[in-house]
């Protein structure tokens, strides 16, 4: 844990209309003192989320409009890029995701040499995922072992721990979508060099508000993933 | 086409070619983008004359009803536009996502500033 600490980690939290989830998720990560420093993005939120993060004392940089989840995560990239930051670990702000497990990403970077760990699922009763995740969640799955040759269990999992190197390029113009960064990413980054691996991490089911992966979502988005990922394959860098 | 149906059809172009004119000039309409309506109005112009090309064309494709040559033209240029205005779209969506991260780091830069500032003791006025 201790050699967690000593690393120049920055955990990202890209915020929407989370007022009743962020608090909280900040009091956790503090609890187990993992990191020292979070950065929350507040994505044009219409709601109290950004005096809830900045009462909590975190740095808080905040979007005029709503640019999407993957538009706060560029943002967090870019900060991190420009304090010196060495790693930075996204975290889903709905409180999904277990921060205690932050070092077990960091302990499986350090001992695979990757670039990017993701924090995959651990399969166990107290995560339900829903139908369209998992149907969503295999689809990508499969592509992603067709393209990369490794397997991914949970390639639309938030839960991940970058390294300068991916951040930085990541961070650059539009090589991070606005939207979706998903199993695209995965493929993007392969693509490119880097090496992307997952660790088993808990997670656990929103606390209160309305998921992104509600609703009618869940279809329009497989197909514009799928458009997504045969576009990354198909460009040239 | 009878003579008062190509004098209408001259009309309208120039018509639309003077409005689009009248508006890039009082800078309602960006210049760049107006370019893609003065070649309409300038087809529309050229439409006046259209039935020396349709009727040929039209039977080459097999269209029993040239007229409906027309509205194929006119279907295949509204695509061409609308696909036109996507990229002009699609390209403002980045540079909006620019500005938003640069507004977005310059508002903290300032909280930052504003919180130091607070914190330093303020000097004596001069007089005092």
């Amino acid at each position: 844990m201790q050699r967690c600490l000593d690393a120049r980690i920055l955990v990202v939290l890209p915020a929407y209309n989370e007022e009743n989830n962020i608090g909280g998720v900040i009091d956790k990560i503090r609890t187990h003192n993992v990191v020292n420093d979070i950065l929350v993005v507040d994505d044009g939120s219409t709601d109290e989320t950004e005096l809830v993060a900045t009462n909590k004392g975190v740095e808080v940089i905040k979007h005029t409009i709503n640019l999407g989840y993957g538009g706060a995560l560029q943002t967090g990239f870019r900060f991190a890029l420009e304090k010196g930051y060495d790693y930075v670990v996204t975290l889903d702000s709905d409180g999904q995701h277990d921060p205690q497990y932050i070092c077990n990403l960091f302990d499986a970077m350090q001992e695979t040499t990757a670039n990017v760990v993701i924090g995959c699922r651990i399969i166990d009763q107290n995560y339900r995922m829903g139908f369209a995740r998992r149907i969503g969640s295999f689809i990508f799955s499969f592509i992603t072992m067709l393209y990369t040759g490794k397997r991914f269990t949970d390639p639309t999992s938030g839960f991940q721990l970058i390294d300068k190197k991916a951040f930085k390029y990541l961070s650059k113009g539009d090589n991070y979508p606005l939207d979706y960064p998903d199993a695209n990413i995965i493929i993007l980054l392969h693509k490119n060099s880097f090496t992307v691996v997952e660790t088993p991490v808990r997670m656990y089911e929103r606390r209160s508000g309305k998921s992104m992966h509600s609703g009618l979502k869940p279809v329009i988005y497989v197909l514009r993933m799928l458009l997504s990922i045969a576009m990354v394959i198909l460009r040239r860098d | 086409m009878s003579i008062g149906a190509r004098v209408f059809i001259i009309c309208l172009g120039i018509f639309i070619f003077g409005f689009v004119f009248e508006l890039v000039r009082r800078k309602s309409f960006r210049e760049d983008l107006s370019i893609l309506w003065f070649v309409v109005a300038f087809f529309i112009v050229i439409g006046a004359f259209a039935d020396f090309l349709i009727n040929p064309l039209a039977k080459l494709l097999g269209i029993g009803y040239p007229p409906i040559m027309i509205l194929v033209l006119l279907f295949v240029l509204l695509i061409l536009a609308l696909l036109y205005f996507s990229v002009v779209i699609s390209d403002l969506k980045s540079r909006l996502k620019e500005l938003t991260q640069k507004t977005a780091f310059l508002e903290h830069e300032l909280r930052s500033l504003r919180k130091v500032n607070a914190a330093q003791p303020q000097p004596p006025l001069q007089g005092d």
